[in-house]
């Protein structure tokens, strides 16, 4: 069974991932991933704690979560059940679930609410490690992190992550952000930009049009960082204006802004508890700068946005 | 359910709502409707009004305290004040109640 390295832990996975995961270094497996036969074979998964808004009106909810003592169950209605424990986490794919969407959750949720349950703080956020240390890109979709991310990677900075980035304090009271794995997941578009082999990336979903883009190795880009970084600071991305801007935000505003930005949101809150999220995510507010970056659309203006982006952090 | 905009006298009694949790952060504060999952942010002259509020004080009692905490005019003040009231409790983060 192979293990893998994944956000700072060891992670055995049956049967193997089919995403590029970096081998696990060595040491004892923090968490076993296997399949499960069946959900209700397992366990009584009771009545559910959290359902997500159905994809369309009528439907069942896209995701589904039942908590039964320290276990969480999440039922996601186009895949796969996962059974999540301290040490295990078993999935049983759904009838019309297929495997690349339940690893894509396992790799995204899944994985975000097992390290929130140990004290982790996991924020929907790009991230590079730089000479000057770990830099995150806040944002959803289409917010342009993923791209800010790839332009700095095509100068040289190691990849964090691209998607979950998970957070976690240090003895001496910084915040350290854990690498995922080496893959990113671009807009044709802007894969051309950095790619030179774009027409040959895979998408990442049949359903998709985004591609899969390979950290490390000829036909990828950049390269990944396998060992956690002290997080210098965090930005968020706003395209559209004139002029690159960027501006300190006061810890309040910074504090909220992190919550908007956690990955698991709603979900989160009503798994580990609104009160100690909070404070978890206020504990990354009081040590980390958060700033907003605003800048001109187009990724020719990428260049500035990353000197304007150094520069700042040197003054930090 | 508290009432989105509600009738403001000094004599009104501003009460938090159950459930708020309340965090200083830098000089000023987030609150947290932990049920509804708003986040709200208060400066410096906003956190003292909270804790005043919270401590039972009138509207009019806070208003007293904090010209005498803060330079600045009286209907400014004032002014200030019920427009963070009325925005509290059209967040649902506070019960007013009349006099």
């Amino acid at each position: 069974m192979p293990i893998y390295r994944l956000f700072g832990r060891n992670v055995a996975v049956e049967p193997p991932l089919v995403t590029r995961v970096a081998p696990s270094l060595g040491g004892s497996v923090d968490l076993l991933v296997e399949p499960m036969e069946d959900l209700n074979t397992s366990c009584d998964p009771g009545e559910p704690f959290f359902r997500s808004a159905p994809l369309a009106p009528g439907d069942e909810s896209w995701l589904t979560a039942f908590r039964s003592g320290e276990r969480y169950v999440l039922r996601f209605a186009d895949a796969a059940d996962f059974l999540i424990e301290a040490s295990r986490v078993r999935v049983s794919l759904r009838a019309e679930g297929d495997r690349a969407t339940a690893e894509t959750y396992l790799l995204g949720i899944v994985l975000a609410l097992w390290l929130e349950r140990s004290g982790s703080v996991c924020l929907h956020s790009s991230a590079v490690a730089a000479p000057a240390g770990g830099i995150g890109f806040l944002g959803f979709n289409r917010a342009g992190k993923s791209s800010l991310a790839a332009s700095f990677l095509a100068t040289g900075a190691l990849l964090l992550t691209d998607d979950v980035l998970a957070l976690d304090g240090s003895d001496q009271g910084t915040m350290l952000a854990q690498p995922s794995y080496p893959q990113m997941r671009l807009w044709p578009t802007t894969a051309v930009e950095f790619v030179a082999a774009a027409h040959e990336l895979e998408p990442v979903h049949p359903a998709f049009d985004k591609k899969r883009v390979p950290i490390g190795g000829d036909a990828g880009l950049g390269a990944f960082q396998d060992r956690a970084v002290e997080l210098r600071a965090l930005f968020l991305p706003e395209r559209g204006g004139s002029e690159i801007a960027l501006s300190r935000l006061s810890p309040r505003d910074a504090a909220i802004e992190l919550v908007r930005h956690s990955f698991l949101g709603a979900l989160g809150e009503a798994a580990i508890g609104a009160g100690q999220r909070f404070e978890r995510l206020i504990a990354v507010a009081e040590r980390v700068p958060v700033l907003r970056l605003a800048y001109p659309n187009g990724l020719e203006h990428l260049p500035a946005v990353r000197a304007a982006i150094l520069e700042r952090l040197e003054a930090l | 359910m508290a009432h989105p905009n509600p009738e403001l006298s000094p004599a009104s009694r501003i009460q938090p709502r159950p459930g708020i949790l309340g965090r200083e952060i830098g000089g000023e504060m987030v609150l947290l409707d932990v049920e509804a999952g708003v986040y709200y942010g208060l400066n410096e002259v906003g956190m003292r009004a909270w804790a005043l509020f919270s401590e039972g004080s009138s509207l009019g009692a806070a208003h007293e305290r904090l010209l005498s905490e803060y330079e600045t005019e009286p209907a400014v003040l004032w002014q200030d004040l019920e427009s963070l009231v009325r925005d509290l409790a059209a967040n649902g983060l506070i019960d007013v109640a009349a006099p």
